[in-house]
């Protein structure tokens, strides 16, 4: 069982509820991922396009809502975004993103670091989205996040795992839970992620943009819980030469 | 008669109108539910619990959110 902040949750991976092209087969793709984290961003209010009609049914399944910071470029926007998010929603849990750059999506560091202190001090649970940096991960830890979420690669880019070396040392280091989070494309991706001892991942794209995303959410289910079961299990250990499984020896009676 | 503004759009409303009464007045016209909206006026959060306590000043900046798809 995973635990954030007194909260548990059976289930390790987390999804959003972005890039779907049915809100329908958003609700149907999550319940398939047996997620019980979601994401979602929060907007200013469109009278022409109207709002996307999809909390009510999100609460009424059951799941827990993790408002996002997405759009803010600075500590203010931030700070602003979780409060909006706490009025809404009613929860102080937040996962904090701030990016301004609109190409590659990097997480700002500096702001993100300044903007966590202030919203845990507030009373929010963190739940930052950042670089895979160790370092930044302990300062954020410090100042009171629940958990941190390195990225595996850039978000909405299904490259996987390309700050693998980094991911292993922020878990190594870890005191909260470590959510790899955005770039996730496959499943097999989340499978590592979770072998190597990652507490959860967070995907949304690779699900959202399969051409059966309800068939995806199940098949990323099974990942995360055989890389999981994987490493509770033990992985051997790997080495540069051939160790025989087979008596070599007995064989002929020689 | 004061001016504000919602979402960038200039509304008229009454002198010493409450927040609450001004949303209220607002949605219906637009056809939109408060249940899941938060409310900033002139870039601060407002609680839904204070909405009743708060009077509309003229020139006001109101701006209404809601929650969206996002990962």
């Amino acid at each position: 069982m995973l635990t954030i902040a007194d909260h548990q949750f059976e289930s390790r991976l987390f999804t959003g509820t972005g890039k779907f092209a049915q809100p329908e087969t958003m609700l149907a793709a999550i319940k398939a991922s047996q997620s019980q984290l979601v994401t979602l961003a929060v907007k200013r209010l469109d009278l022409n396009t109207g709002s996307d009609n999809i909390l009510q049914p999100l609460l009424d399944s059951g799941v827990k809502l993790l408002p996002n910071t997405a759009g803010a470029r600075n500590v203010k926007e931030a700070v602003f975004a979780a409060h909006l998010a706490r009025e809404m929603l009613g929860t102080n849990w937040v996962k904090l993103e701030i990016h301004p750059d609109p190409k590659y999506l990097m997480p700002d560091p500096i702001e993100t670091l300044e903007a966590a202190r202030i919203l845990c001090e507030q009373g929010y649970v963190v739940l930052p989205y950042v670089h895979a940096d160790p370092v930044l991960c302990r300062r954020l830890e410090e100042v009171g996040c629940a958990a941190v979420m390195p990225l595996g690669s850039p978000i909405g880019s299904n490259q996987g795992l390309a700050t693998e070396t980094f991911l292993k040392i922020i878990i190594e280091q870890a005191n909260v839970p470590v959510i790899i989070d955005a770039g996730i494309g496959a499943p097999s991706q989340a499978t590592h992620a979770m072998e190597l001892g990652a507490d959860a991942v967070l995907v949304n794209t690779a699900i959202a943009s399969s051409a059966d995303p309800i068939a995806m959410g199940q098949c990323f289910a099974q990942a995360v819980d055989t890389g999981r079961q994987a490493y509770m299990a033990g992985l051997g250990l790997v080495s540069q030469q051939a160790q025989h499984t087979s008596p070599l020896t007995g064989f002929l009676n020689e | 008669m004061i001016n504000i503004f919602i979402n960038d759009e200039i509304e008229q409303v009454e002198l010493e109108t409450c927040l609450y009464n001004v949303l209220e007045a607002y949605a219906s016209k637009k056809g939109i539910k408060l249940a899941a909206i938060a409310v900033a006026v002139n870039g601060s959060v407002v609680p839904r619990a204070t909405w009743q306590q708060t009077q509309c000043q003229a020139n006001d900046k109101l701006e209404l959110f809601s929650v969206v798809a996002g990962g």
